[in-house]
């Protein structure tokens, strides 16, 4: 499993106060992996440590194989691609001039400018000075610039912050394209959950500067299923009255006296069955937990 | 590194306020030369030269304020915009990025401070001559006076890539250009002492007492050392004229000082701070 970067207890300290607490994180090759966390919950100070914008007070990280204190951590650098808190566009320039800065400061090719105005549908601007862009076309000529260097790492802060809804959806299927098409990693900070778990194929959970779960898309689908957890006096034969009695085939025992029931689940039937089966039924709880629900569970919090 | 010359090169082509000061400081020039021409129907002595030594800043630290602007605006800019924050974050490297800033700086400071001589080598050799001065005094109090622009360059692009703040640095360029300035002429005074009229003294007689400078001899030599070091006190010095070539390199000399400060302990403390 390769991993383009890892942090290894990366702690940044403001004023005896740590705004990053020992965060540990894994990035893998491929995955777009969704940074969540409430407003000043430490994404964006995680992030700027690891650009090089903030130095450490503590811990390390690793970018693409390279230590964040060996001599090659600049030529690493130059693999990612990054939007820290707002896109950096100069006012006075046109989306076209703005990309030719951006290739004369990375040494790139500028023929691949039209062809990157076109893959982020900012090929019609023509003159247009960049201070007369929408929010939404500044976000996605700072995703241009972004994309000059043909990053193989994408670090975006909030890219959807202050976009219409339209804007939004243009955002996202943009990243996904990069992601399928050109298989960039793309690391995505943001607090609109709703909006992540559209992208996201990985996870990290981050609370006052701790980062508290790592998760895949897949195990969090699963945590956030609809499911119905039951405490027995015994599950010994729990698996034959599913089947058998209920019809029920998606259920996970979980030890000698727990289990859960995935889907749709009538409760007067469960109860019935399991008397019928000699098998007590002591406790019944439901779960319906969203992404929001999850999350708010996991740091803390009301809804 | 040469990427990131390429990028501020990109830019300092398309700054209009580069353009700007340039006409500004041209213009300033062209006043200068038509000025000295009025005076010299009073003094015929007065030459191109004379145009030459107000180019250093007119004793009012002209070109200590035009570069303060210059490299405020020009790096501040990047700053607001976040080009700075894309380059640290794609491996454009503190130092290297600190170095090009210096240099490109350093060439739209020198092409600022050569726009009024050249105004003056053209025009000012026409319509007044250098007077009996030798090409080689010329050619040393240009050299002079362009290291010294250097030096301001350097002073300010440290101060603008520490600050990383348009208008802190604007007002730290500019208000610290004028308060030293104050303190050179005030130092500049004290050093040449007070001459004091008596009131009782005859009509027609010399009524003047002359008080030399009280303090010290190794203050006074600390003070003048000091007045040489500091690029306004350069720029006062040079208006005034009169000083000799060895006076010159010595002056070339200490604005090295402070271009190699700003180039080595300038970029290595950029590759301390912290950027937003």
């Amino acid at each position: 499993m390769e991993y383009v970067l890892t942090t290894q207890n990366l702690t940044k300290i403001y004023r005896h106060a740590a705004a990053v607490d020992r965060v540990s994180m894994h990035v893998r090759r491929g995955d777009i992996y969704g940074f969540v966390g409430r407003n000043g919950a430490g994404k964006t100070t995680v992030m700027r440590l690891i650009c090089g914008l903030a130095g450490k007070s503590g811990g390390s990280y690793t970018l693409f194989g390279k230590r964040d204190d060996a001599r090659g951590i600049d030529a690493a650098r130059r693999r990612v691609g990054a939007i820290i808190e707002a896109p950096s566009v100069f006012p006075e320039y046109t989306a076209r001039e703005n990309l030719q800065v951006q290739c004369a400061a990375l040494g790139a090719e500028e023929g691949n400018i039209t062809a990157l105005l076109e893959y982020v549908g900012l090929a019609e601007t023509g003159r247009k000075k960049a201070r007369n862009f929408s929010l939404g076309m500044r976000q996605r000529l700072g995703i241009a610039a972004a994309l000059v260097g043909s990053p193989d790492l994408l670090i975006l802060d909030e890219p959807t912050n202050g976009l219409d809804p339209q804007g939004i959806v243009e955002v996202r299927e943009l990243l996904l394209r990069l992601n399928r098409e050109k298989g960039i990693t793309v690391l995505i900070s943001s607090h609109i959950l709703g909006e992540l778990s559209k992208l996201a194929t990985a996870y990290g959970f981050i609370e006052k500067g701790a980062l508290v779960k790592e998760i895949s898309a897949r195990e969090l689908e699963d945590a956030c299923r609809k499911s119905v957890h039951i405490t027995v006096s015994e599950t010994e034969k729990l698996p034959y009255i599913f089947e058998r009695s209920l019809g029920l085939t998606e259920f996970k025992i979980l030890s000698a006296a727990e289990a859960d029931i995935y889907g749709d689940v009538k409760i007067g039937q469960l109860a019935l069955a399991l008397h019928a089966g000699g098998i007590e039924l002591l406790r019944v709880q439901e779960k319906d937990e969203d992404l929001e629900g999850y999350f708010i569970n996991l740091v803390g919090g009301e809804r | 590194m040469g990427k990131l010359l390429r990028a501020d090169l990109f830019r300092a082509r398309r700054f209009k306020v580069f353009y700007l000061l340039l006409a500004v400081n041209a213009m300033v020039g062209l006043f200068s030369v038509f000025n000295q021409l009025t005076w010299r129907s009073i003094e015929p002595s007065v030459s191109a030269y004379e145009v030459l030594l107000d180019g250093f800043g007119g004793g009012i630290a002209f070109l200590g304020i035009l570069n303060a602007v210059l490299v405020s605006i020009f790096i501040g800019h990047e700053y607001a915009c976040g080009a700075m924050r894309n380059k640290v974050m794609t491996g454009g490297g503190r130092s290297k990025i600190y170095l090009s800033k210096l240099a490109v700086s350093s060439a739209m400071c020198a092409a600022v401070y050569l726009a009024f001589h050249v105004v003056n080598l053209v025009l000012g050799s026409a319509l007044l001559g250098w007077g009996g001065h030798a090409f080689s005094e010329i050619a040393l109090a240009l050299l002079a006076g362009l290291c010294m622009s250097l030096a301001y360059c350097a002073v300010f692009t440290g101060i603008a890539m520490l600050s990383k703040n348009t208008v802190i640095s604007l007002l730290i360029g500019i208000l610290g250009t004028l308060i030293v300035l104050f303190a050179v002429m005030y130092l500049m005074s004290a050093l040449e002492g007070t001459y004091i009229i008596a009131d009782t003294a005859e009509e027609g007689a010399d009524a003047g007492i002359w008080i030399p400078c009280p303090w010290p001899a190794w203050v006074q030599s600390f003070v003048r050392g000091l007045l040489r070091l500091l690029p306004t006190g350069q720029s006062v010095l040079l208006t005034m004229g009169g000083i000799s070539a060895a006076g010159m390199g010595g002056y070339i000399g200490l604005s090295c000082i402070w271009i190699v400060l700003s180039a080595v302990g300038g970029s290595l403390l950029y590759r301390k701070i912290d950027m937003k």
